[in-house]
């Protein structure tokens, strides 16, 4: 075939006044517009595109769209991507594809070496072997042998998306069924999805000489698509794969270079009130010696690729069949002008209109099989025998072999969405039985295979689909189908055809190189279960997902194990039915914009001082230090650190998590969620509280002010923002909706400059204000509001830092102006910004606990020597029946300790497990922060230990992974331990 | 090419969440001259802005800047000793307008909402990028979207990827 054009000169859906450049494998080709990556090779003369991927036989094209998993090759360029199949791969100018599992060159591949050692890799060798010494070793070879093609490693020119949508109907495919369908549920006025995989609708009636109304398959199908298109109800989506088929009657759409022209793919996620599947048909092959071999193909195939692309699979051809479907391919062959050499069916009787379409070969071999093909690159033969004596052995010479062992209805989508399947006797495939989400299916999927049948069930189903939405529905039109070939299908049941020796090879898998032989080999296995045998074998897997090996593999077993189809049953389909690209999963997230991320309003100002910034939680972007030129992250915490303990710092606490609390009974509400009591919390006032798990352990800890007599503003940890909104919403309208309490969550409301340090108070009274800072006038876990610096504000005196501090909340549309008020008016006192490092530094040093830290989801108040906290006289607060619970049967707790290293310049690693001699293994507890403190001079920790508090001046040591480091153990405060700083 | 869409930033405006049973909402509401739209989802106007009812228990009073103190010590007045809660969330969201023919087709990329079903004048808390957000409808071609502002420079980055007006990862 190679080096000769085999288009047609007339016919086809192609543009020839298109003409479009493509290179393959380096060297230069013409396609028409309408072509196919295939079609426009095999119009080239270019069978042999691909090697396999286990054996490296040579590889051409099997059968055509989605089918035809062996024509697997690598797009390169601007859309560099892997496994593309060359069938459904749309030509268009500059398209540039090489061939895949093949080095150093296609035709010169050292992988063909493998052949040789095929009696040793059979199904599921790598269960057996690369087991010693270990796998590892054999790992990076394994991967490396394995897949098709290369992972890009750029980034597509074109855009990925993915989008949602929702329909009243939502059908899948355009082949005369969904058509029908589509015509159906849009007229009764509901709004239809109509999806198609292929590049032109129609599906199998642009293979066809049938006439609908007099019309051409292709007349009838532009009328068709002229009345959707107008209709603005229906959205048709065509070269678009629906994939996976999920739980809501929710499904996924991979739309391939959808408008506009800057999008590669698109991801369209569809919640439809009613799914209609009218998927089709996959032929399926018939096993034989050597059945991959380029230039045997599917006898639908070589009509597709004749009448579509008005292409020449070959020149002299062999038809072998089990059913009168290929009929329509002798037909269509010599329409084409390809010689037929013979026309092989195993059935031994055929219907006189068969014969009569057999007369067109030159000889017609009833009851015969084609037991093995010739040709190592390409077809040169084929053996011809009797089926049942194996005598009247006859070689015929053909380039072409056209093979047809029946169809199964494509039931991949049904079968995802939960409905079961069942053995259907007459068509000898499985089809949809019982429904479990609000599905129907139509036409060729359901087993209706003549298209005066799937024309009927199509207006029928879309005509149900409308009923059941309450929609009116108009009577099906009476259309006039003419088909010659729409009689019987009068298939026999017939799989593969026995090897006529051992080492031959016929593949059940062309994608995954499985054979008859691994089949019977697994079941010798004792892989008696279709599940595992697939899993074992992998049939069906991979590229090929079911479409043409699964029922084939059913068949050989079902056989072999001397039972029945429906005895063996079917695997379970999942998603994705294609391949899918990772970039239609991420769409519009990535790259800068891969995860969200939250801002303050003075979130550039940090930048622009040039701080480090992290995300703290909850995506909030925050700084973690500001270093200076020349300063390292270490001393640039230390310098922020030793400025709030002598003078005055200030940071953004706007991420911290708020909440406002409104009605007669949010005291009620405060006591379910603190374990502290807030009854008679005077207004302008705050209070400390921890929160509890269901279970008993700590939550979250935090402050709330009260601001008037039914107000309140709670406060949370930054990270638990969403968890804390999700509890009061729990507990006020799920758990207690009998009390009259409402919240909203104001955190984004308010900006936060947190003033702290020795001068804080001086630095407040330098700026105009009518609040009054003294210390007796505003003490101390007490609020004010009113003007500061001209902006509205409402300050908190809390300290997370030990020190004298201020938290300065004004509504966000001052926060920057506040920050730079502050800012300026604290140069003279040589303020500084400080970020999250410093400041967990500092209350480490006051032993504050920490979300994430000493807070870790294990402990809970009396753990930390909170035993105050926990109020004796309440009758209920959340946890408290488990805590106690807990606490009278579990006496080895690990408590809150502080940690001063031996050596002071040591730095004890956070998790670092806590023993009790240097050489003990079992752990005590662990390092839950360790920081150098600049004010002590010396490193510091804070640490959980099983009975911490009753160890105190004890030597434990943290095992640092093998180093051992030992530390004596002190109370969990190590500055100013009466609180008077942060009270001044 | 990209989609016709236009998107940017809106002007602040006065927004009040008005919590509460519905009696007591329309009570306050009615304090103020405002009636509480009745069905779900739905927007009335009024002379300095537009009531929002986004839920059955909740509203989105959406006013000019210039009244919103006028605005918040009125409801403040009014709520008193009423099972209702109103608090100022001006700084709490940040709109952005999206117009323009493709509208629909960057809003579908942004939220699962039907949008098919939200009909013009209409307003709802949904998902957009996996977070909450307030979507209004206008009319054909011209919505915004309220998203909570610390989130506001995230969701613009994103909107422009999804119009393909931004480097969408090239």
């Amino acid at each position: 075939m190679s080096n000769r054009s085999n288009r047609l000169s007339h016919g086809g859906l192609i543009v020839r006044s298109q003409q479009i450049r493509f290179e393959f494998n380096g060297n230069n080709y013409t396609g028409f517009q309408g072509d196919t990556l295939a079609s426009a090779l095999m119009a080239n003369g270019i069978d042999f595109v691909s090697r396999s991927f286990k054996y490296h036989r040579p590889r051409g094209f099997c059968a055509s769209g989605y089918a035809d998993v062996s024509s697997i090759v690598q797009i390169e360029g601007d859309e560099d991507t892997p496994n593309m199949l060359a069938s459904v791969t749309p030509l268009s100018e500059g398209l540039t594809a090489r061939s895949v599992n093949c080095w150093p060159s296609l035709k010169f591949d050292v992988g063909t070496a493998l052949r040789l050692l095929s009696p040793i890799i059979p199904a599921g060798f790598y269960y057996k072997t690369f087991m010693w010494p270990h796998w590892h070793l054999f790992e990076p070879l394994i991967r490396k042998a394995a897949g098709f093609g290369n992972a890009p490693n750029s980034i597509p020119f074109r855009s990925f998306a993915n989008s949602y949508d929702h329909c009243d109907v939502l059908i899948v495919g355009a082949g005369p069924s969904g058509l029908c369908a589509g015509l159906a549920a849009s007229r009764s006025g509901a709004r239809v999805i109509l999806a198609d995989d292929m590049l032109q609708p129609g599906g199998g009636l642009l293979n066809s000489s049938a006439t609908i109304d007099g019309k051409s398959g292709i007349e009838w199908v532009s009328g068709v698509v002229a009345e959707l298109d107008a209709n603005p109800t229906v959205t048709r989506l065509q070269n678009a794969t629906v994939w996976g088929y999920l739980e809501g009657n929710h499904v996924v759409i991979s739309e391939r270079s959808p408008s506009p022209d800057s999008l590669l793919r698109r991801s369209r996620r569809v919640w439809a009130k009613q799914v209609i599947i009218a998927t089709g048909a996959f032929e399926r092959p018939i096993v034989f010696e050597n059945n991959d071999r380029p230039g045997v193909m599917q006898a639908s195939a070589v009509s597709s690729y004749i009448r579509k692309y008005a292409v020449k699979p070959g020149h002299k051809a062999v038809v072998f069949t089990n059913n009168n479907s290929a009929y329509r391919t002798v037909t269509d062959l010599n329409r084409a002008g390809i010689s037929i050499a013979a026309v092989v069916d195993v059935r031994s009787r055929v219907d006189d209109h068969v014969l009569e379409v057999a007369s067109q070969a030159t000889d017609f071999f009833p009851g015969s099989i084609v037991q093995t093909v010739y040709g190592k690159k390409r077809v040169t033969g084929v053996g011809v025998q009797s089926r049942e004596t194996g005598r009247s052995k006859r070689n015929i010479d053909c380039d072409l072999v056209c093979v047809s062992g029946g169809w199964n209805p494509i039931v991949h989508l049904f079968s995802q969405s939960g409905g079961s399947l069942e053995y259907n006797e007459q068509i000898h495939g499985f089809v949809p039985a019982k429904p479990l989400q609000k599905s129907l299916v139509a036409g060729a999927a359901r087993g209706s295979l003549n298209l005066r049948d799937s024309i009927k069930d199509g207006f029928k189903a879309g005509q149900l689909a409308a009923t059941a939405l309450g929609l009116p529905v108009q009577a099906p039109p009476s259309l006039k189908v003419m088909d010659r070939f729409d009689a019987e299908y009068g298939i026999e049941e017939f799989w593969s055809v026995p090897l006529s020796n051992r080492r031959g090879k016929a593949f059940v898998d062309l994608a995954g190189d499985v054979t008859v032989n691994d089949l019977h080999l697994a079941l010798r296995e004792g892989y008696e279960s279709i599940e595992h045998l697939k899993r074992y074998t992998t049939a069906g897997m991979g590229l090929d997902q079911g479409k043409t090996a699964n029922v084939t593999a059913i068949g050989i077993v079902a056989k072999h194990a001397g039972v029945s189809m429906a005895e063996v049953g079917t695997t379970t389909f999942r998603p994705p039915y294609t391949p899918v690209e990772f970039g239609e999963f991420a769409g519009s997230c990535n790259d800068d914009a891969v995860l969200p991320y939250r801002h303050t309003p003075m979130t550039g100002w940090h930048k622009s001082a040039g701080a480090v910034m992290f995300e703290a939680g909850a995506r909030w972007v925050r700084p973690s230090y500001y270093p200076h030129p020349g300063e390292s992250m270490d001393q640039a915490i230390q310098r922020e650190c030793r400025t709030v303990r002598q003078g005055v710092g200030i940071y953004d606490g706007s991420p911290l998590a708020k909440f406002a609390i409104k009605g007669a009974d949010s005291e009620t509400l405060l006591d379910l969620m603190y374990t502290n009591s807030f009854q008679n919390l005077k207004i302008q006032q705050g209070k400390y509280g921890v929160m509890l798990y269901e279970d008993g352990r700590i939550f979250d800890d935090g402050v709330t002010f009260r601001l008037s007599d039914d107000e309140y503003l709670m406060s949370g940890a930054t990270g638990n923002g969403n968890l804390l909104e999700t509890r009061l919403d729990s507990l006020i309208n799920v758990e207690r909706p009998d009390l009259n309490v409402l919240f909203v969550p104001v955190t984004s409301q308010w900006a936060n400059a947190t003033v702290c340090g020795p001068l804080a108070r001086t630095l407040l009274e330098s700026i105009q204000s009518d609040i009054d800072f003294a210390a007796d006038a505003f003490p101390f876990m007490h609020m004010r509001e009113g003007v500061f610096a001209g902006m509205p504000v409402r300050i908190f005196r809390v300290s997370f830092t030990g020190e004298l501090s201020f938290e300065i909340n004004t509504p966000a549309r001052y926060g920057l102006d506040l920050w730079t008020h502050l800012i300026n008016a604290g140069d003279q006192f040589d303020i500084c910004p400080i970020g999250s490092e410093a400041n967990h530094v500092l209350r480490v040093e006051k032993g504050f606990i920490s979300l994430g830290h000493e807070v870790d989801g294990t402990i809970d108040p009396y753990d930390l020597g909170m035993a105050w906290i926990v109020s004796k006289r309440k009758s209920d607060f959340v946890g408290m029946k488990a805590m106690q619970i807990r606490r009278s049967s579990d006496d080895a707790r690990q408590h809150l300790i502080g940690l001063l290293p031996i050596n002071s310049s040591e730095m004890l690693p956070e998790g670092a497990p806590l023993i009790s001699t240097s050489n003990s293994t079992r752990s005590e507890g662990f390092v839950s922060a360790g920081v150098w403190s600049p004010t002590l001079d010396r490193t510091i920790a804070l640490g959980l230990l099983a009975n911490g508090r009753e160890r105190l001046d004890e030597t434990v040591y943290a095992n640092a992974n093998g180093r051992i480091i030992p530390a004596i153990v002190s109370k969990p405060i190590f500055y100013d331990l009466d609180g008077r700083k942060m009270r001044m | 090419m990209t989609f016709d869409v236009a998107i940017r930033f809106r002007q602040p405006v006065a927004l009040i969440d008005v919590r509460g049973e519905p009696e007591c909402m329309k009570s306050v509401l009615m304090g103020l001259g405002i009636r509480l739209p009745v069905p779900p989802y739905s927007m009335l106007r009024w002379d300095s802005g537009a009531v929002y009812r986004v839920g059955r228990k909740w509203c989105i009073i959406m006013a000019d800047m210039s009244t919103e103190l006028d605005l918040i010590a009125e409801l403040s007045e009014l709520s008193r000793g009423v099972s209702i809660q109103c608090t100022c969330v001006t700084d709490s969201y940040q709109g952005i307008e999206l117009t323009g023919p493709d509208t629909r087709e960057v809003l579908s990329q942004i939220t699962p909402l039907n949008l098919h079903e939200l009909e013009d004048d209409c307003a709802t808390f949904t998902e957009i990028f996996g977070f909450r957000g307030l979507i209004i409808r206008y009319s054909v071609g011209n919505f915004a979207v309220y998203c909570d502002r610390s989130y506001a420079d995230y969701t613009m980055k994103r909107m422009l990827k999804c119009a393909l007006l931004q480097n969408n990862g090239n």
